[in-house]
């Protein structure tokens, strides 16, 4: 199964995510974003499995949190994933 | 000898004991938070994140990133004030303020108005702000707690004046943060900046500043997130977070949240109040004591003046009894004008919760020997 990454700014932004993520029993990981997924320098992304990713990124924007992309991870690299 | 400490307005030198383990814990155990991917990067960024959600919880924030973390009480304000406040700007203060707050408005040569009430006279406070803000008001700087006197200042209804007049509010909760209720979404103020040291029983070398307005940096430099930009993020906390997080002082700040919340703000103020009131009973009829003390205590700060001792003598005295007190302006030389102490200054004693009965009765013994 291929992993998703949800990115975010800063640390503070990617661990407000993992605490509402983690609450609703979605199993994710945080981690230093991948470099060719940044754009502006340092951040943090968390780490879900392909069959949560949606689930994960709805519940996000439905509590209001920012994030900045989110990419997929296969066996030919990263790819940003639009909408 | 055992100190009898009664200075906690300065700093809450007895803490609970999980303040210090999680100091020395952080210091083993802890790297720099927000700068890598490693086990003690992330442990440390772990505690970092629920010391913030823990603030935002007990100051009623709602988003942790408004939670900044500073070295204390005087850098937020120093944060605060430089954010909005330029020269010539018209900032409205009360008669109480500290030098942490009249300093930096000094600095940037504000036009510094003091809404001048009476000591203990709620209502008086709020009609001298009332009077002096109006038009061209840029900003309002209030105290929440003197920590000369202890006056807990009505900064609800003051905040109301502010939200009518559509003018931005900075509070200083340096003596109520951990002692009296700050619920800041309903105070609505643009930046409340406090000490971690004092009523929150952290280290020294910790402050909370709760942002809800737009600030401008104070320092500059690396901050973990948005490294290829020249310019500091604009998102909070990293806006206002520049360099290494004093990780064992926030860790420590943890544990002294922990303490405030099991033991509760409002039982917390009880059991100063209990204190001030005991220490006001038994010395009111001592000719050679004047108090500074409303009806009902306000908070665990209370300030006196003896007849015939100056206050630094009276103090050095006790100093020398093993009894710990402040004298002087205590950096507040406006509240002791507002006052009429200015010449003499006072003797402070300031009690926290972890003061007992028996040590406030060995003051007051030495005081009615005086």
């Amino acid at each position: 199964m291929n992993n998703y990454y949800i990115t975010f700014r800063s640390i503070t932004g990617a661990q407000k995510a993992v605490k509402i993520l983690e609450r609703s029993g979605i199993s994710i990981s945080m981690q230093r974003t991948p470099k060719n997924m940044v754009t502006e320098g340092c951040g943090y992304a968390v780490k879900v499995k392909e069959d949560k990713a949606a689930a994960a990124v709805r519940l996000l924007k439905s509590s209001g949190v920012n994030y900045g992309k989110l990419f997929i991870a296969t066996d030919s690299g990263y790819r940003e994933v639009i909408g | 000898m055992k100190t009898v400490y009664l200075d906690s307005a300065a700093t809450t030198l007895v803490k609970p004991p999980q303040v210090a383990k999680a100091v020395g814990r952080a210091i083993k155990r802890f790297a720099s938070p927000g700068r890598g991917g490693y086990e003690e990067s992330v442990k440390a960024a772990d505690v970092v994140f629920e010391c913030r959600q823990r603030a935002a919880d007990l100051f009623c924030v709602d988003e942790p990133e408004k939670i900044v973390f500073t070295m204390n009480a005087t850098h937020g304000l120093n944060i605060a004030i430089k954010s909005l406040c330029s020269q010539g700007d018209k900032v409205v203060v009360s008669g109480y303020e500290h030098n942490a707050v009249m300093r930096p408005l000094h600095a940037v040569g504000a036009d510094i108005v003091v809404a001048e009430s009476p000591l203990f006279d709620k209502q008086a406070a709020v009609r001298a702000f009332e009077d002096k803000i109006g038009e061209g008001t840029k900003v309002v700087v209030c105290t929440h707690v003197s920590n000369v006197f202890g006056f807990e200042l009505p900064v609800y209804e003051i905040a109301k004046v502010c939200q009518r007049h559509r003018i931005p509010l900075i509070i200083d909760a340096s003596q109520s943060a951990g002692t009296h209720q700050i619920n800041a979404a309903q105070l609505n103020a643009s930046f409340i900046a406090m000490p971690g040291h004092k009523g929150l029983y952290g280290p020294q070398g910790t402050g909370i500043l709760i942002c809800s307005d737009k600030a401008k940096t104070l320092i500059e430099g690396g901050t973990g997130s948005e490294s290829r930009k020249i310019t500091m993020p604009f998102f909070l906390p990293d806006r206002l977070e520049a360099g290494t997080h004093n990780v064992a002082g926030i860790a420590g700040l943890n544990e002294g949240l922990k303490f405030v919340e099991n033991n509760t703000v409002s039982a917390i103020l009880d059991h100063e109040r209990k204190l001030i009131s005991h220490i006001v009973s038994s010395i009111k009829d001592n000719k050679a004591v004047r108090l500074f003390t409303s009806i009902e205590p306000e908070s665990g700060v209370l300030s006196m003046v003896f007849e015939g001792v100056d206050c630094e003598t009276a103090a050095q005295m006790m100093a020398e009894q093993g009894i710990a007190v402040r004298a002087g302006l205590h950096c507040a030389p406006l509240a002791h004008k507002t006052a009429g102490t200015i010449e003499h200054g006072t003797v402070r004693v300031s009690v926290s919760a972890m003061t007992s009965v028996k040590e406030v009765n060995g003051f007051i013994s030495f005081v009615n020997k005086l």
